[in-house]
């Protein structure tokens, strides 16, 4: 097995005896769960019950993943540890690589394993989604998990110091969950039409129905939040489109585009990371 | 082939040189002490030996192999007992040690490294619960996985008691016995003198020397201090700086009177009864003989001053003494 696998396989049963790995999921469930029962009521009309309830993803994915993930390489450097991995044979990638696939696999059972709960409560209360519906679902929420985990081990690989590692990544959070509305919008309002209030409903774009100027279709889902947001409803119509010859009301481009942005924040601050952390000095 | 060779190392952070043109060379085979106080650049030095850090200017090798090229190939031929690490806080002893040897894939026994530490009895208690010596003896279990050509350990005496630290020497005798070259970092002569064939010296970053055990025991032994408690307190007196013609002998470097106390520095340890009759000659009677053996402090600060300005230390001392010991001592 390479060096790689074996220091995921030393992180995963690390993480898995933690109490703090336990807690967050169970709190995680009991929040999604309590949710549903006090918002139960919006998603009886709806046609996709399942899809509806992913707004507790876009913000809670997040704050797991910078929780359980922000130490993920600066911890190591902080702690020691790094020396005791880099004694053993193997090179400085393995160590980030290793971090990676081991907090991935981590995070994705706890994401799935609160997806697939969540999943069977609306199931049993409000009756299924369609199949790509919830596959297509699932993937996103997948993407979207790797989104945050590439930004966070990224980040977590190319600071020395915990402190900045934490600062940074809770003050993106807010840029994207508090700040980007009346911040980033009207900027790039500004800048386009000169005028800072948009006079979209933020909420809006997610739908991409067209009616929204187009500058706002692509910049809202410079935002994860968004571009998840986005995708949950169409992704599923793609595989739609693929396997049953369904057809989507939103449009290509934007879409597309947003996939690429999840795409994006899930591999290039890993990759500016990986490129910094083999360059530093460990001491 | 060399087990360890630097050349012209130097490592800066800003304008602070933490190691500055070290060459070093440790023949395979040898055990190796690395000596120097604490913040000598002893670990800033073997941080570039594994590639921790990469050095501002020189070069290091390992095996000849380029630690900074070629990570892989010297981390599979060497085990490292690092200065300031830790360990997995969740998982046993047994799981450390087997994490080693699959990353090494050696055919090692878990149980028999364990064994071999003195850990079999807590193989399965979680390391976190270990105290610093037994995550000590762990770590060195982990060094050992693979039967490594040469051993680095940064401080091995850290946190483990004095039998704990003899346990450690046999072991790492053994090793040696294999045929293992060993690096082995202290602060303390003590720690190094009972194992090592040849140690180096460290201060300030800078390599001071590099000599056998028995030469550098020897340059410390010739430093030891005579202190003699005279009857009485010849005062301030006519002549202050009496020193009762003891810079008269051969080997007596220095001479400090403090009140009643004389302090006679001996470079030659067979110069004391000649110092003691030469002082019982000018009238007075010594009441009191004591022998201070030269730290490896004072050694350092010698040879470290040796090329600067060697009068700086002994006036601090001077300075400090007098205002301390007279009152207490003549009444």
């Amino acid at each position: 097995m390479s060096a790689t696998l074996q220091i995921a396989r030393a992180e995963v049963t690390d993480a898995v005896r933690s109490r703090v790995l336990w807690v967050v999921t169970a709190v995680l469930g009991l929040f999604v769960v309590t949710r549903l029962w006090l918002y139960g009521d919006l998603l009886a009309g709806t046609t996709y019950p399942f899809l509806s309830t992913f707004d507790t993803f876009a913000e809670f994915v997040p704050l797991l993943v910078i929780i359980l993930g922000y130490r993920a390489v600066v911890g190591e450097r902080d702690s020691g540890r790094i020396r005791l991995l880099l004694g053993q044979p193997g090179h400085r990638r393995d160590i980030v690589t290793g971090k990676y696939v081991g907090r991935a696999a981590t995070l994705l059972a706890v994401v799935l394993a609160v997806a697939l709960l969540l999943l069977a409560f609306v199931v049993a209360q409000f009756g299924t989604d369609g199949p790509t519906e919830i596959v297509g679902g699932l993937a996103v929420i997948i993407l979207y998990t790797f989104a945050w985990l590439g930004v966070t081990v990224g980040v977590s690989s190319t600071f020395a110091s915990e402190t900045r590692v934490i600062g940074i990544l809770i003050g993106l959070y807010a840029l994207c969950v508090v700040l980007w509305d009346n911040l980033v919008i009207s900027l790039v309002s500004l800048v386009v039409t000169g005028q800072a209030e948009t006079g979209v409903d933020p909420l809006a774009g997610r739908f991409a129905t067209l009616e929204e100027p187009t500058w706002f279709l692509y910049a809202n889902r410079l935002n994860p939040l968004h571009a998840f947001d986005g995708a949950r409803y169409y992704v599923p119509d793609l595989l739609d489109i693929a396997f049953v010859g369904g057809t989507t009301t939103a449009p290509h481009a934007p879409n597309l585009f947003g996939l690429g942005v999840l795409l994006a924040w899930a591999t290039v601050p890993f990759l500016v990371g990986y490129w910094r952390f083999q360059r530093a000095d460990l001491d | 082939m060399t087990a360890i060779e630097t050349e012209g190392l130097t490592k800066r952070y800003g304008d602070l040189e933490a190691i500055s043109d070290v060459n070093l060379t440790v023949e395979r085979g040898e055990i190796f002490g690395f000596l120097g106080p604490n913040g000598a650049g002893k670990s800033t030095t073997i941080d570039v030996l594994l590639d921790f850090i990469r050095p501002t200017d020189g070069r290091a090798s390992i095996l000849d192999d380029d630690p900074q090229e070629n990570p892989r190939a010297v981390r599979e031929r060497i085990g490292i007992l690092p200065d300031e690490y830790s360990l997995y806080d969740r998982l046993t002893g047994r799981e450390h040690v087997a994490f080693a040897i699959e990353m090494n894939d050696a055919a090692d026994d878990p149980d028999e490294i364990l064994e071999r530490v003195g850990l079999a009895d807590a193989a399965d208690q979680r390391a976190g619960d270990y105290s610093k010596g037994m995550a000590q003896r762990l770590a060195l279990g982990m060094a050992l996985v693979g039967e490594p050509d040469v051993l680095i350990l940064d401080e091995p005496s850290s946190g483990i008691d004095p039998n704990g630290m003899h346990e450690i020497r046999t072991l790492l005798r053994e090793e040696a016995d294999r045929g293992a070259t060993i690096f082995f970092s202290s602060h303390a002569l003590e720690q190094v003198e009972a194992i090592c064939d040849r140690v180096c010296v460290l201060d300030d970053g800078e390599l001071l020397a590099v000599s056998t055990v028995e030469n550098l025991r020897d340059s410390l032994d010739s430093r030891s201090v005579l202190v003699l408690t005279l009857d009485a307190d010849p005062g301030s007196g006519p002549d202050p700086d009496d020193d009762h013609g003891l810079l008269e002998l051969p080997d007596v470097t220095d001479v400090e009177r403090t009140g009643a106390t004389l302090r006679i520095e001996c470079a030659d340890p067979g110069v004391k009864s000649a110092a003691i009759s030469r002082v019982e000659d000018t009238g007075a009677s010594v009441v009191d003989i004591d022998v201070e053996q030269a730290s490896l402090e004072d050694l350092f600060a010698e040879l470290t001053t040796d090329s600067t300005d060697s009068t700086d230390s002994t006036d601090s001392t001077e300075d400090a003494e007098p205002i301390e010991t007279p009152g207490g001592e003549s009444a």
